[in-house]
């Protein structure tokens, strides 16, 4: 009894003797080390967080943060002066709230399959910021409503608003590029109908169609009011259509299968290829139409042209006529066509059109490689013919030059065996 | 004997002196009760010319002449170098090694010694300040250290 009653005392006197050197090593703890301590355990959960697969990983991890919360309660005054603005308890709430983010975005791919989980988490993520831009058009519209109605209305205005739709119409086509994307790992064809349905009302919940709807009505409401922009302006618009039009005709098959048992969402996809269609209308006339008149204001007489093709063949035909013109007769004045073409061509049209005109598939680099091309001859012959005559004079006199040398060479070497009889 | 007169002459001058004096001073303001503790110790990791930097607290300094000083000509710069400043404004500065700590005040670009506190006869083998107003708390292993501007405090 008195040996158990000793051991007991041994143990309670080494449990104590541990507990207080725990107690002295706490004290003498480097606060500096406490930080660092902290900041490897929130790295640890915040990167095991951002690969893990299963709820049991999920809660392991939640259980991780509640004993993190402990370890680092006597520290809290500490930790809350180093990590400001932030505070040691609003980096455990995040970090519960990114455990339970994952832990339902594993419960739902666990539900519904990965894919379907990850496309309607980027429509959410998307749509959250279309939002914004959607707001930011509406109001933008509202100034452009202002505008039309107002005397002072003018194309510098006109402009700046442009480019701020401009911002929202990007970010849709991205938008829904990206959806696409995703759209593309959905296995459609295996999906039931309660399953598509259930896409579907997401989507419509999302408003995606909604967003690309307005980007077109904006886009054609737009054309129909405003005629006073640059020619940069309307060939960067024809880009923005071009490839709208390239992302709708990727993805409206697609959409069209998810709303296939809606009858008002067949209707609204057809609107859309309508809208698609009268917006490339109006910008096709606008392009053409302002491209027209900068090259008639530069003095630059072109054949008349309304699509890409005509306005190739108009731009080489003027551009060939000029070369063979120049090549038969230069002449100052054929030095000051060049220099006309070549001013506007290397100032306006290279510099601000040239990447909307192949965007806009208007264009492509070996168009506009061919018309260099031409310049370049068009430079060499429209130098006035005096010039020419004396680089040809000079050559001739070269070449006589080089005859003569040769001839007394010939005649020295047909006179040495003379000499040697002598 | 001092006329009326001569009196308030010389009562005129004395109030301009005064007034000029007054002007010269400039203007005058002090803020007290300024608490410069720093939350946490720097670590600083000195570069091969011995400049070593916080940007978190915005500090940096040359360590070349401190290490000198603490272990004489052609000697190694410590792997890292320990920096607090007390609440009063003087920086406490020590390294792994270093038998003493070094306190300075700042002063218009410049760090001027005010105190070298003996620690450790052996050296320092593991270093580490906190902040424990109004005092600065020095720990090394088992031992600890409490520290003012002007020497041990206890």
């Amino acid at each position: 009894m008195e040996k158990l009653k000793l051991t007991t005392v041994l143990a309670a006197l080494l449990v104590f003797a541990i507990g207080f050197t725990g107690q002295v090593q706490a004290q003498f703890q480097s606060d500096f080390q406490i930080k660092q301590n902290f900041d490897r355990d929130h790295a640890d959960v915040l990167d095991a967080l951002k690969t893990v697969q299963t709820t049991r990983e999920v809660n392991a991890l939640t259980a991780e943060i509640n004993q993190m919360e402990n370890r680092y309660a006597d520290h809290e005054n500490l930790l809350n002066r180093v990590l400001y603005p932030e505070t040691l308890s609003a980096r455990i709430t995040n970090l519960r709230e990114l455990a339970n983010v994952t832990a339902n975005h594993i419960a739902r791919i666990g539900e519904k399959g990965d894919a379907i989980v990850v496309l309607e988490e980027r429509i959410a993520e998307l749509t959250s910021d279309a939002a914004r831009y959607q707001a930011r058009a509406d109001s933008l519209n509202n100034e452009l409503d202002a505008m039309r109605r107002s005397r002072d209305a003018n194309a510098a205005q006109a402009r700046r608003l442009r480019q701020e739709l401009d911002k929202r119409d990007s970010f849709i086509i991205k938008m829904v590029d990206s959806i696409f994307v995703a759209y593309e790992n959905v296995d459609l064809a295996s999906l039931s109908p309660g399953e598509r349905r259930g896409l579907a009302l997401e989507i419509d919940a999302q408003n995606v169609f909604g967003y690309i709807e307005s980007v077109v009505d904006n886009n054609i409401s737009f054309l129909d009011t405003h005629t006073e922009l640059s020619t940069e302006d309307f060939l960067k618009l024809y880009s923005v259509q071009v490839e709208f039009k390239r992302m709708w005709e990727n993805m409206g098959a697609d959409l069209a299968e998810i709303y296939v048992s809606e009858t008002n969402r067949r209707e609204r996809v057809s609107d859309i290829v309508e809208g698609v269609d009268e917006w490339e209308i109006l910008i096709d006339n606008a392009a053409w139409s302002t491209l027209s008149d900068a090259f008639e204001q530069n003095n630059i007489d072109l054949a008349p042209f309304s699509n890409s093709l005509q306005f190739n063949t108009s731009l080489n035909t003027f551009l060939d006529e000029s070369v063979a013109r120049a090549e038969e007769n230069g002449s100052e004045e054929e030095v000051a066509e060049y220099q006309r073409f070549a001013d506007f061509w290397y100032n306006d049209v290279k510099p601000r059109w040239q990447q909307y005109l192949i965007s806009a598939n208007l264009m492509t680099y070996e168009n506009f490689n061919t018309i260099d091309a031409k310049l370049s001859d068009w430079q060499l012959y429209a130098q006035p013919t005096s010039y020419t005559t004396l680089i040809f004079l000079g050559l001739a006199v070269i070449l006589f030059l080089v005859m003569l040398g040769l001839w007394i060479r010939e005649r020295s070497t047909k006179s040495y065996p003379q000499h040697k009889e002598v | 004997m001092v006329s009326m007169k001569q009196f308030r002459l010389l009562g005129n001058i004395s109030a301009v002196t005064l007034l000029f004096f007054a002007v010269a001073c400039g203007p005058s303001l002090t803020l007290t009760g300024v608490d410069y503790a720093q939350p946490i110790e720097s670590v600083m990791i000195p570069d091969q010319d011995g400049n070593v930097e916080d940007v978190r607290v915005g500090v940096r300094f040359n360590v070349t002449s401190l290490n000198v000083k603490e272990r004489g000509e052609d000697s190694p710069l410590p792997n890292e170098i320990r920096l607090i400043r007390s609440r009063d404004g003087y920086y406490f500065i020590t390294a792994p090694g270093y038998q003493n700590v070094y306190v300075f005040k700042s002063d218009e670009g410049s760090l001027e010694l005010e105190e070298i506190i003996e620690v450790s006869e052996e050296g320092l083998s593991n270093p580490a300040f906190n902040q424990r107003a109004p005092h600065v708390q020095l720990i090394d292993g088992p031992n600890e250290y409490r520290l003012t501007k002007d020497g041990l405090a206890n």
